[in-house]
């Protein structure tokens, strides 16, 4: 990689202020001597700036194809017009149904949108082998041996934390859903746990398990936009409503 | 039942500029559902498509949101006079571009804004298809992690969750070098758009 005396790091603490008085005085001192280094930060900007417009203009392309996407013409001529009116009546009659009045619904929704958690945590060597051994369970699917090695996973252990959200996650892919909001409870009310931003969204499906719709609602309503399935929160909500 | 929302434009330009990302997405998704069928009416009776009247209209909601983060838009008249005439100056422009008659456009709107017409609302529109094939570029989750570093506005802890890496510096780092490697391409392309490097 190129060297350089000031790098791309130093340049964007300088673009969001984070730089000390003392290096952003030196920095702006080298700002007016060097030329190459101007251009670099006019660079940064461009680059940021587009990107910020880009992904803005993306989320809009995404809402208009929601909204105004590819609508079928209807028209009282075409044949499949008045069928489409009735075929569209019978499923809103089956979701209002569905949401409303049956047990089924929510174990649809559940099924819909279960799934479990990817396995992300490394673990390194014999130190860790109860926990190693309760994930490569859970990769492969093998939910309850997952458990009884989870089980074993003390509290001063390393991966005590993650263990809380795998086995919270494992007994929800065994429907035992009173087991696994113990355990996601647990990593909601845990600061420095770092599935903290998963757990409204495995606990609201946790309790559309339980076929407990407003409680669901609850969790999926606290699910924050920086907080994982947001959006598929949102959906659950507007389908819940 | 969803309540009808109604945004003034006051709520909607306080909303951009001091609110979260969701208050601001939430206004910007009103807006698009307010005024877009008047700017598909707009673009099609000028000789444009519904596709044409999304693009343009995108394009116009990305300038105007820049301008209002600025501190450059002025109410002296609606948001939607003043997006009707964004919209109109890019889509005049470009069918003037491609053609050298002379043009009655059929306006749906007696007013028009007064609206910075300086080249960089149409750099904007231009850069934005160009940028898009870069970002066709990036490798991996490359893309993914510099929009929520930069929009959705993630820290780097929240970065490290999302994608599973193991520290803040780790995070870092990879956020780093998705921005080099974009940087490093727009270089190597040498592209000259005047939004991106000169």
């Amino acid at each position: 990689m190129e060297e350089r005396k000031y790098d791309i790091e130093q340049i964007e603490k300088y673009l969001e202020g984070k730089l000390t008085k003392a290096e952003q005085i030196a920095f702006e001192e080298e700002l007016s001597v060097n030329a190459e280094l101007k251009e670099e930060l006019e660079a940064m900007e461009r680059v940021v700036d587009s990107l910020k417009d880009y992904a803005l203009k993306s989320e809009l392309q995404e809402f208009h194809q929601l909204h105004f996407g590819k609508k079928r013409r209807f028209s009282l001529r075409n044949p499949y017009f008045l069928s489409g009116i009735a075929a569209s009546f019978i499923l809103i009659l089956i979701s209002v149904y569905l949401i409303y009045f049956s047990s089924v619904s929510s174990a649809e929704l559940y099924g819909t949108y279960f799934e479990p958690y990817p396995n992300l945590v490394t673990t390194r060597g014999d130190n860790f082998d109860v926990f190693s051994k309760a994930m490569q369970n859970y990769s492969a699917g093998r939910y309850e041996e997952a458990l009884i090695f989870f089980k074993r996973v003390a509290t001063e252990d390393v991966f005590y934390q993650d263990k809380l959200f795998y086995a919270g996650v494992s007994h929800m892919a065994i429907q035992q859903y009173d087991s696994a909001i113990f355990f996601l409870n647990e990593v909601k009310h845990d600061a420095d746990n770092r599935f903290k931003g998963h757990a409204n969204w495995y606990l609201g499906l946790a309790y559309l398990g339980k076929n407990e719709c407003q409680s669901a609602r609850d969790l999926f309503e606290a699910v924050k936009p920086s907080e994982f399935n947001y959006k598929e929160a949102q959906n659950i909500v507007d389908i819940l409503k | 039942m969803r309540r009808k929302v109604y945004y003034s434009d006051h709520q909607i330009v306080t909303a951009i500029q001091t609110g979260s990302r969701s208050e601001a997405n939430k206004v910007m998704q009103y807006l698009y559902k307010t005024h877009y069928p008047l700017i598909k009416k707009f673009v099609v009776k000028n000789r444009g498509t519904e596709e044409h009247a999304a693009d343009v209209f995108q394009d116009a909601m990305v300038v105007f949101h820049k301008q209002v983060k600025e501190g450059k838009f002025q109410s002296k008249s609606t948001i939607k006079t003043y997006l009707y005439s964004i919209v109109r100056n890019i889509w005049l422009k470009q069918i003037k571009a491609n053609s050298n008659e002379l043009i009655a456009v059929v306006d749906m709107l007696d007013d028009l804004a007064d609206v910075d017409n300086n080249d960089s609302v149409f750099d904007i529109s231009k850069s934005a298809k160009v940028f898009k094939e870069l970002m066709a570029e990036l490798k991996g989750n490359c893309e993914q992690v510099l929009i929520d570093y930069y929009y959705n506005e993630f820290s780097m802890k929240m970065i490290m969750e999302k994608y599973g890496l193991q520290s803040l510096a780790t995070a870092k780092n990879k956020k780093y070098r998705c921005l080099q490697f974009l940087i490093k391409i727009i270089r190597e392309k040498n592209i000259k758009i005047k939004y991106f490097i000169d």
